[in-house]
């Protein structure tokens, strides 16, 4: 007997301090992943600041646009900073003091005339001003240490009514618990009888933000026991606010393809597209409706559930006495209110994704752990405007159910910096980055490179070189049988190597690369920047290997920069809160291909919008407006490419659909009209570099490629590396003028 | 028949004369084409930058030197002056590499005394 109580005595006593153990372990876990996430505070993150100088193009309306966005007020006099006067063509302005990394700028009066798109005049207080820059927007906040997408809010920046009506409706007893309140599993219980079925649950606040950090979803005794006990600790260690702010942002509210939204910050623009703060009651009272069940009251998938639950809330909320009779009659006959696409306060996520990333990339974590951190970004949110613009008018048309994705990368390439950023349909959701993560096959787009390592070669290829264009079998390693085709399904002979570009003949390419050997144009486009890994196999030479939108950019801004590569970025400077600049992003350039032979395929490029496959761009752009760019269609219509530049932006441009299904688009039906749509109003220069030296011109015979004479039929100018012109002549036949072709043609 | 190909003769000779023959594109660029987007040439707001750039550089500031030669950049990114200024701000650095590349992209967009200055940098 004495020895059966013993042992009891030593069980319960092992038993004792295992429980300890676990209540120690749990207490360390609350504390440490709460303080983290309540104490950090977000890294500013600014666009670009808006350079004004006399001669800058462009528009009054840009301009208004930007004022706009940084919170600019119109009135009758303009006295203080932040605000502004319109009279046509002329806006004065009181700017901000604003302290950039290099200097502080003060407040000042300042007008500007605009005349012909472009700043006229610049002045302050009657003195003309070379220059002047404006505070830049402040596009968002992120933790950079995080790896996720969500609006993090502070709880002022939290309506009142919402924080009410949520905790009417999950919570009532939360100012009075300690993190679990039998009332109100009593009160819930009981209201749930009364209704018939589920209106409260009975989850205290402070559980639930216990089981959507730590817990699985599963309803066993034993979670529900853990939960209680972290609640209880969550609450020892921690008061009200910061309770109730961890769950505004962490709580579920939906799901989007693979993203799961969390926090009202992110519901908010998801489904209405504004900000918390820009709410309704009545989508106030939506939101806290859907904590019960984010799928089963999803407004965009069961609308008719969602309004009934939203109602529910409203009552709730009334008999509660947070709002009267009038304001319940008034929300109830209010429509769900989803996503309107009125007056949005900016929210760029794919473009914050990726400043993220390139922190995490660029900096040390030591750096990025200090607080008040300032972040200046490349961001331009006036070509930004244009993009989004450019989605939605030209998707619109091809696709007007809304089933196609998109994505688009805008870079200046001199200095290679992202300026604009377009991660799906839908760009103010930070949704899947398609920008950034979505690896496709890219078709033709691979094709410059194949080109730039043949024509690296002058002493056996030239822009003339004749090149078969007959169908091509390649055995692989495993012996399958690769055998590409022409889209046209057509062979065409003999074609010089120019054309086969700007024709994007598959057959002459495939059998061209094969020549060339896959590992040196693998190895050329290494050199033009591009770091994902390709598989060595030769249908590689017409794109079979997967890239994303964001690589291609990587290829094309070092074939637009001229043969000079730099890596992709979006960070200018990381300023500490002291004002010390962290680090700097040095304008290194590096050149490992001939600039020469790059020369040599901007001409192919130039050729494929003017003659080849490309010439849907002219549709957009001004005739004498010189760009240069590639189309790119994969199998089965799947994706649609185009990817090119001018004379001061390089885009590029993707549609295709998340389930990889048919597009029933080329990408000169799709892909290509967004970037010309794009490039008529975001690019401002035409693309004009000097001619490299050890380039010469010669007129040479269209067909053969042999030499040829100004003013020969069929002749045209093309530039050769010094020393690999053609040697043989053809004989010079007079050409005939249009003219008289055109009266020939009449009869 | 024969009467049709005469007046085709006799039209075409009368109109060849006053027809050049029509150039083939692409032309190459060695101007840059006419377009009535095209900025006007270097501007106060850069070449100021660059001015004070050189001043931070003589005075051995060379952080200060090159955010401001990246701002010029943006202002004006074909004035070749900044990829010059830039050439010597990393060659004083000690950066040589970095010297000639930039100024061999300087020459992408030289003209007259500025690509002569930009080849004694390579």
């Amino acid at each position: 007997m004495k020895k059966t109580s013993h042992l009891i005595w030593k069980l319960l006593l092992v038993a004792a301090v295992m429980a300890s153990l676990l209540l120690i372990y749990m207490d360390a876990l609350v504390s440490t992943t709460f303080e983290g996430r309540k104490w950090e505070i977000p890294a500013r993150v600014f666009a670009r600041p808006l350079e004004l100088f006399p001669g800058r193009q462009l528009s009054a309306d840009e301009f208004s646009h930007e004022l706009s966005i940084l919170g600019y007020r119109k009135v009758g006099a303009v006295t203080a900073a932040g605000q502004l006067r319109r009279n046509g063509q002329t806006l004065e302005l009181y700017t901000r003091n604003f302290r950039f990394p290099d200097e502080q700028v003060s407040a000042q009066p300042v007008t500007v005339r605009f005349s012909a798109g472009q700043i006229a005049t610049l002045s302050s207080r009657g003195k003309a001003l070379d220059l002047l820059r404006l505070e830049p927007v402040h596009i968002g906040g992120i933790y950079p240490r995080h790896r996720e997408d969500r609006l993090l809010l502070q709880l002022r920046e939290v309506p009142e009514t919402l924080i009410s009506a949520l905790l009417a409706v999950e919570d009532r007893r939360f100012y009075q618990h300690w993190g679990i309140s039998p009332t109100g599993i009593a009160r819930a219980a009981l209201s749930n009888y009364r209704a018939g079925r589920v209106v409260q649950g009975g989850s205290t606040i402070t559980q639930q933000l216990v089981k959507n950090y730590y817990l699985s979803r599963d309803r066993s005794w034993l979670r529900k026991l853990t939960e209680a006990v972290m609640a209880l600790l969550l609450e020892l260690h921690f008061d009200k606010s910061a309770i109730l702010q961890g769950y505004l942002n962490e709580v579920f509210l939906g799901q989007d393809g693979p993203r799961a939204i969390h926090g009202f910050g992110l519901a908010s623009r998801y489904y209405f597209d504004r900000s918390l703060s820009e709410l309704g009651i009545h989508q106030q009272a939506l939101l806290v409706g859907m904590v019960k069940g984010p799928s089963l009251y999803n407004p965009l998938r069961h609308p008719q559930r969602a309004r009934e639950r939203r109602n529910t809330v409203l009552r709730v909320m009334h008999k509660q006495g947070l709002i009267n009779a009038a304001e319940e009659a008034v929300a109830l006959a209010m429509p769900l209110g989803l996503s309107q696409r009125t007056r949005v306060i900016n929210s760029y996520p794919a473009f914050l994704d990726l400043v993220r990333r390139q922190l995490r990339r660029d900096y040390r974590e030591q750096d990025l752990g200090s607080l008040g951190l300032s972040i200046f970004t490349s961001f331009d949110p006036l070509l930004q405007r244009q993009a989004e613009q450019s989605i939605e008018q030209v998707l619109g048309q091809l696709d007007p159910d809304g089933e196609l994705q998109t994505a688009l990368v805008v870079t200046s390439f001199d200095n290679g910096e992202v300026r604009a950023l377009i991660g799906g349909r839908r760009p103010r959701y930070a949704g899947f980055n398609r920008a950034l993560d979505a690896v496709r096959p890219v078709g033709s787009l691979i094709k410059p490179a194949v080109y730039l390592t043949a024509l690296q070669k002058p002493a056996v290829y030239t822009l003339v070189t004749p090149l078969s264009d007959e169908t091509v079998q390649v055995k692989s390693g495993d012996g399958n049988v690769w055998q590409p085709r022409n889209f046209d399904l057509q062979s065409h002979g003999q074609v010089l190597l120019h054309r086969s570009l700007s024709q994007s003949y598959n057959q002459a390419t495939a059998r061209l690369g094969m020549e060339l050997g896959i590992d040196s144009v693998l190895a050329t486009l290494q050199q033009l920047g591009v770091e994902r890994p390709q598989p060595r196999v030769p249908a590689v030479v017409l794109g079979a290997g997967g890239l994303a939108p964001i690589d291609i950019a990587a290829m094309y801004q070092t074939i637009a920069a001229g043969g000079f590569k730099l890596p992709l970025h979006t960070i200018r400077d990381v300023v500490d809160a002291q004002g010390a600049i962290l680090q700097r992003f040095p304008l290194h350039y590096q050149r490992e291909v001939s600039m020469q032979a790059v020369h040599l395929l901007h001409y192919a490029l130039r050729e494929v919008v003017q003659e080849g496959t490309g010439r849907g761009v002219y549709r957009y752009l001004p005739k004498d407006f010189a760009v240069a760019g590639k189309t790119g269609t994969t199998n089965d219509n799947r994706d649609s490419w185009f990817a090119g530049f001018s004379g001061d932006l390089m885009a590029v441009s993707w549609i295709g659909r998340d389930d990889n299904a048919a597009t029933g688009l080329t990408g000169a039906s799709g892909a290509l009209r967004v970037w010309a749509h794009f490039m008529r109003t975001a690019s401002r220069r035409s693309l004009a570099y000097r001619v490299p030296e050890g380039i010469e011109h010669y007129w040479v015979d269209e067909e053969s490629g042999n030499l040829s004479a100004e003013g020969c039929a069929g002749a045209r100018l093309v530039p050769f590396i010094s020393g690999s012109a053609p040697t043989r002549r053809v004989p010079c036949a007079k050409q005939e003028s249009r003219i008289m072709q055109w009266f020939r043609d009449l009869f | 028949m024969v009467s049709r190909l005469v007046l085709t003769t006799v039209l075409a000779g009368l109109l060849a004369a006053c027809s050049a023959p029509a150039p083939q594109a692409p032309a190459p660029a060695p101007e840059p084409p006419s377009s009535g987007r095209e900025a006007p040439g270097p501007n106060n707001a850069s070449m100021g930058l660059i001015e004070q750039a050189r001043r931070a550089r003589l005075a051995g500031d060379y952080e200060r030197a090159d955010g401001l030669l990246q701002r010029a950049q943006r202002v004006e990114p074909r004035n070749a002056r900044v990829y010059l200024e830039l050439s010597r701000l990393y060659r004083e650095k000690g950066d040589l590499e970095a010297a000639r590349h930039v100024a061999e992209r300087g020459l992408l967009y030289c003209a007259g005394n500025s690509c002569q200055l930009l080849r004694e940098e390579l």
